[in-house]
């Protein structure tokens, strides 16, 4: 059975935003967890951090690699004018190759990093 | 010789006499006209900048030695702090942004006007209003004094009582609505108003970085505007949101204000990263290398920027845990910076530089920015900030990111359109002598910061005793400022004698790559005569383009002669969508905005009564400033294009084009989105701090009645949906029913939801606890917000029956997507103020 291809303004806007809002979600969900861990109000409902924090991560790591997959299918269905609205969809592919490794950075350096530390610890 | 009034002339004529305005006061006053709003924040800028100067030269005096008593302690906690405000909101950013932004970003995308003019001169007219209000201070020996991040409890009621914390928190959220619609009209006029043919991929670089920032400060201002209310409340009411004996927390505001802060360091730069990128090509000769790496860099700069923030905070105690988060986003902000700074550097090594005045300032401010980024770096390594963190070392750093990185750009940015903007050269001698003084004079003041950090010098204190190493240091940095100040008044006396005796600079004298150098200098009231289609991000070397724009104009193909004309286009690929009938000149933004400064000055006195009948009296001027409707927007045809000539498709186009209105209404909902996620954030924020929540002696929160209260205001999103419909469908009366059915719903949902509200407060206050505090403020800005949404359904309530023109039709769509906005809030609020009982 062939797989059906997602439309092409798709592929483009997911390769060009997917990475960043998933290192959004991952950094609101690892600091709020991060913060929160060691206060007497979370303390009391009793929520671990930890499982929260990997599960961003992964989560994180999964969508950003899924959205490079796609800025690269984006690129290359694209390429060969500067013409809009190939040459504009080409701009936005080439501008998602090059962010999505960036955020794929800070949500691997900072997840495993924060995992590794104890939740109350001050340095 | 006598001229042949060609029919391109005659045109040219003609545009001319429809765009002119008023000359003398009236005319400034009046104006809509973005470059003279450019040149009004441009002046406004300037005299801010010399006087926060002035401020930094007396400080510099009294640092000269040790125990000097030039200045008293609380007058030199003053000029510091109003140092700093100046600077940043009162200098840097309206000069990037308001001067450089508007004169230059219409002329660059081909448009004739900012999308919102009168918008645009409100914000001028606001941001001249809160920077004399906030000068005021000084007037009565009350200027703030907590430093320009005001940190709590210091800038509490109970440790300075004066006024001098309330001119700082009012005139910043004064401050911030000139800035907030600022960036909402740039946004606006990015999307909807560039030449037809420039498509994302085509546009200029410095219009990126003016995306880049507007969109920051759309999502950067509410949290700071959040602290900042939250403070006053404090301060004026008695609330306890930063008390920690009451259950509220300093570090919130901290939080706040640097969410706010460290985009703020990219707000600064990013347009001055735009100037570069404009004067580079030009002197290189050769177009940018990697257009979309430095495009995509200038805009991650800005969203990464906001991941960083709790880097101003490693020293108060955040878990390691949290603090690594905002280590990694802080080494990684700065490839975008790298990548910016290779793409400059290969530019000029692979191009054939000519070292004018204009580039010198860039080359200076490239050397600048390495070692202030560098410095930057450094900082992401936590042990490290923990040792430096209220040294000298920070001062260092930063002045070096905002004197070296953006104010350099501004000075080359100033020589590099002074041609364009007054038709004369500048002195290239004495721009090049000013830049050498500048330069020495900017590192002498402020390289041994970085020392006197590293051996311990705190910032912020007024004086030093002797025997601690530092005198030379501190004589050293002194004299480099008395030398930077000879260099800054070298630029203002060569800038205003060229002004008046430079040679004529024609056109374009440096060969610049954008549009704004096909315009004639200075460019006329209309900017283009032809609206120039672009087929490059470098409009301005396409020789042939522009070469077709003169038979064009010659034809009278795309003139746009039959009033205040402009294209509209679409978003993305900048398609034409419409032609854009734009407003004239106005006495209400400046009646609006006087308006407005009364009722900030009431705050600040704590009259409330006289405060909200001003709120009325700005309200009244702002249902004067719509009554009078600009014509209806209409196809694009040209005077030689017959309507025949416009397809059916080009029709059905226009029919679903989003036009400015619900732009500007969709990214005033963003940062409206920004504000109440702030809210509710703040108050799981003190929420997960608190033991129990609510605490003992409070009452748990209803959940039924507002439930069902919320239930019954959704319903409304079935007669405003209904009403936007039939409006498209020009059955008005159908319109009107369903909009006046909403609004009962809606007043009726107020009424009760105030009912609730005022029994709520007869059984808890919000002075007793954060809880409180933050509970009142939450219901009380949705009530607001409820309050605005049925505002707007009555104006079109009272306009409809006249006939539904496309100025109202946009009035609906408007209403209607703010009003589904307005119910979207209504849910997470009701949610947040029952979640204790769940």
């Amino acid at each position: 059975m062939k797989i059906p291809r997602p439309p092409l303004s798709l592929l483009v806007w997911f390769g060009l935003l997917g990475a960043p809002l998933a290192w959004t979600s991952q950094h609101l969900v690892g600091v709020g967890m991060t913060l929160a861990a060691c206060t007497e109000g979370m303390a009391r409902k009793g929520v671990p951090a930890d499982p929260w924090m990997i599960a961003a991560t992964a989560a994180g790591a999964l969508v950003a690699v899924l959205a490079g997959a796609s800025a690269i299918a984006a690129f290359r269905a694209t390429r060969g004018t500067d013409e809009p609205p190939q040459g504009r969809m080409n701009f936005l592919a080439r501008v998602g190759i090059t962010v999505t490794p960036l955020f794929l950075m800070i949500i691997l350096m900072s997840g495993i990093t924060a995992v590794l530390f104890p939740k109350c610890n001050q340095s | 010789m006598a001229t042949v009034a060609t029919p391109g002339l005659q045109r040219r004529e003609r545009l001319e006499r429809i765009w002119k305005e008023p000359s003398g006061l009236v005319g400034w006053l009046t104006t809509t006209d973005h470059k003279r709003i450019g040149i009004l924040y441009f002046f406004t800028t300037v005299i801010f900048f010399a006087l926060g100067g002035l401020e930094a030269i007396l400080m510099r005096t009294q640092l000269i030695g040790p125990d000097a008593d030039v200045l008293a302690p609380d007058t030199y906690n003053q000029l510091m702090t109003m140092h700093g405000v100046t600077m940043i909101f009162l200098f840097v950013v309206p000069m990037s942004t308001g001067a450089f932004g508007n004169y230059l970003l219409p002329l660059m995308i081909g448009a004739r006007d900012m999308a919102f003019p009168r918008m645009n001169a409100l914000s001028y007219w606001i941001f001249l209003a809160s920077g004399i209000f906030i000068y005021s201070s000084m007037l009565v020996g009350a200027a703030p004094n907590a430093g320009w991040f005001d940190y709590v409890p210091l800038a509490e009621e109970q440790y300075i009582p004066g006024l001098n914390i309330d001119f700082y928190t009012l005139g910043l959220i004064f401050n911030g609505i000139s800035t907030t619609a600022a960036a909402i009209n740039f946004l606006t006029t990015i999307f909807k108003m560039r030449a037809p043919g420039m498509s994302v991929n085509r546009m200029p670089l410095f219009c990126f970085a003016i995306l880049a920032v507007s969109f920051a400060l759309l999502f950067a201002l509410p949290p700071l505007n959040t602290a900042l209310a939250f403070l006053e409340l404090d301060r004026a009411l008695g609330f306890q949101f930063y008390e920690e004996a009451f259950g509220g927390d300093p570090l919130l505001w901290q939080h706040l204000f640097w969410i706010f802060g460290h985009p703020e360091v990219y707000i600064i730069i990013l347009p001055a990263f735009g100037i570069a990128t404009a004067i580079i090509p030009t002197f290189a000769r050769r177009k940018m290398v990697a257009f979309p790496l430095v495009a995509l860099a200038e805009i991650a700069v800005a969203f990464i920027g906001f991941g960083v923030w709790a880097h101003h905070m490693f020293a108060v105690g955040l878990s390691t845990a949290t603090t690594v988060y905002f280590a990694a986003a802080t080494l990684i902000v700065a490839i975008p910076s790298a990548i910016q700074l290779f793409a400059w550097v290969t530019t000029l090594i692979t191009g054939r530089p000519e070292f004018k005045t204009p580039l010198l300032w860039i080359i200076g401010f490239i050397v600048l920015f390495i070692m202030g980024g560098l410095s930057g770096v450094t900082l992401a390594a936590i042990p490290f900030d923990q040792q430096v963190t209220d040294t000298y070392y920070i001062v260092g750093h930063f002045h070096y990111v905002i004197f070296g990185a953006a104010v350099f750009p501004l000075l080359g940015g100033m020589y590099f359109w002074f041609p364009k903007v007054t038709g004369r050269m500048f002195y290239e001698r004495i721009g090049q002598l000013s830049f050498w003084v500048t330069f020495i004079g900017m590192n002498l003041t402020f390289f041994p910061m970085h020392i006197l950090g590293l051996v311990g010098m705190p910032r912020r204190d007024y004086t030093y005793p002797e025997g601690l190493g530092w005198t030379t240091l501190n004589l050293i940095e002194s004299i480099g400022a008395y030398i930077l100040t000879v260099g800054l008044l070298l630029v203002a006396a060569n800038l205003i004698v060229s002004r008046f005796r430079g040679k004529p600079a024609g056109d374009d004298p440096f060969g610049g790559d954008t549009l704004e150098w096909t315009t004639p200098s200075p460019p006329p009231s209309y900017n283009f005569a032809v609206i120039p289609t672009v087929r490059d991000p470098y409009a301005g070397w396409d020789k042939e383009a522009r070469e077709h724009d003169l038979q064009r104009l010659e034809r009278g193909e795309g003139v746009l002669e039959r009033g205040h004309e402009t294209p509209g286009t679409t978003v993305l690929d900048a398609n034409s969508d419409e032609i854009l009938e734009m407003p004239s000149e106005s006495w209400m933004p400046v009646l609006l905005a006087a308006a407005l400064g009364v009722v900030f000055t009431m705050l600040l006195l704590r009259h409330y009564v006289t405060a909200g009948v001003f709120v009325g009296v700005a309200g009244l001027a702002l249902a004067v400033w719509h009554w009078k409707e600009p014509a209806d927007a209409h196809e694009p045809t040209g005077s030689t294009e017959t309507a025949s000539a416009v397809s059916a498709a080009d029709v059905e186009r226009r029919r679903r084009a989003l036009p400015s209105g619900w732009w500007g209404t969709t990214l005033l909902i963003a940062t409206e989105a920004a504000f109440f996620g702030t809210l509710i954030s703040s108050y799981f924020y003190l929420a997960s701090l608190a033991p129990a929540w609510p605490p003992p002696g409070f009452p748990k929160p209803q959940v039924a009645l507002p439930l069902a209260l919320t239930g019954v205001l959704l319903t409304t999103s079935v007669p405003i949906f209904l009403a936007a419909r039939n409006a498209r469908h020009a059955n008005t009366r159908a319109a009107w029913l369903w909009i006046a059915l909403a609004l009962v719903i809606q007043c009726g949902y107020l009424a009760w939801q105030i009912v609730l509200f005022v029994e709520d407060l007869s059984t808890f206050s919000p002075r007793e606890h954060a809880y409180g505090s933050i509970y009142f403020a939450l219901l009380a800005a949705h009530h607001a917000h409820v309050l605005v949404g049925i505002l707007l359904s009555g104006w079109l309530l009272s306009r409809l029956p006249s006939g539904l023109t496309n100025y109202r039709l946009i009035g609906v769509r408007a209403v209607t997507l703010y009003w589904q906005f307005v119910n979207a809030v209504a849910v997470l609020v009701v949610l947040t103020q029952v979640w204790p009982s769940l």
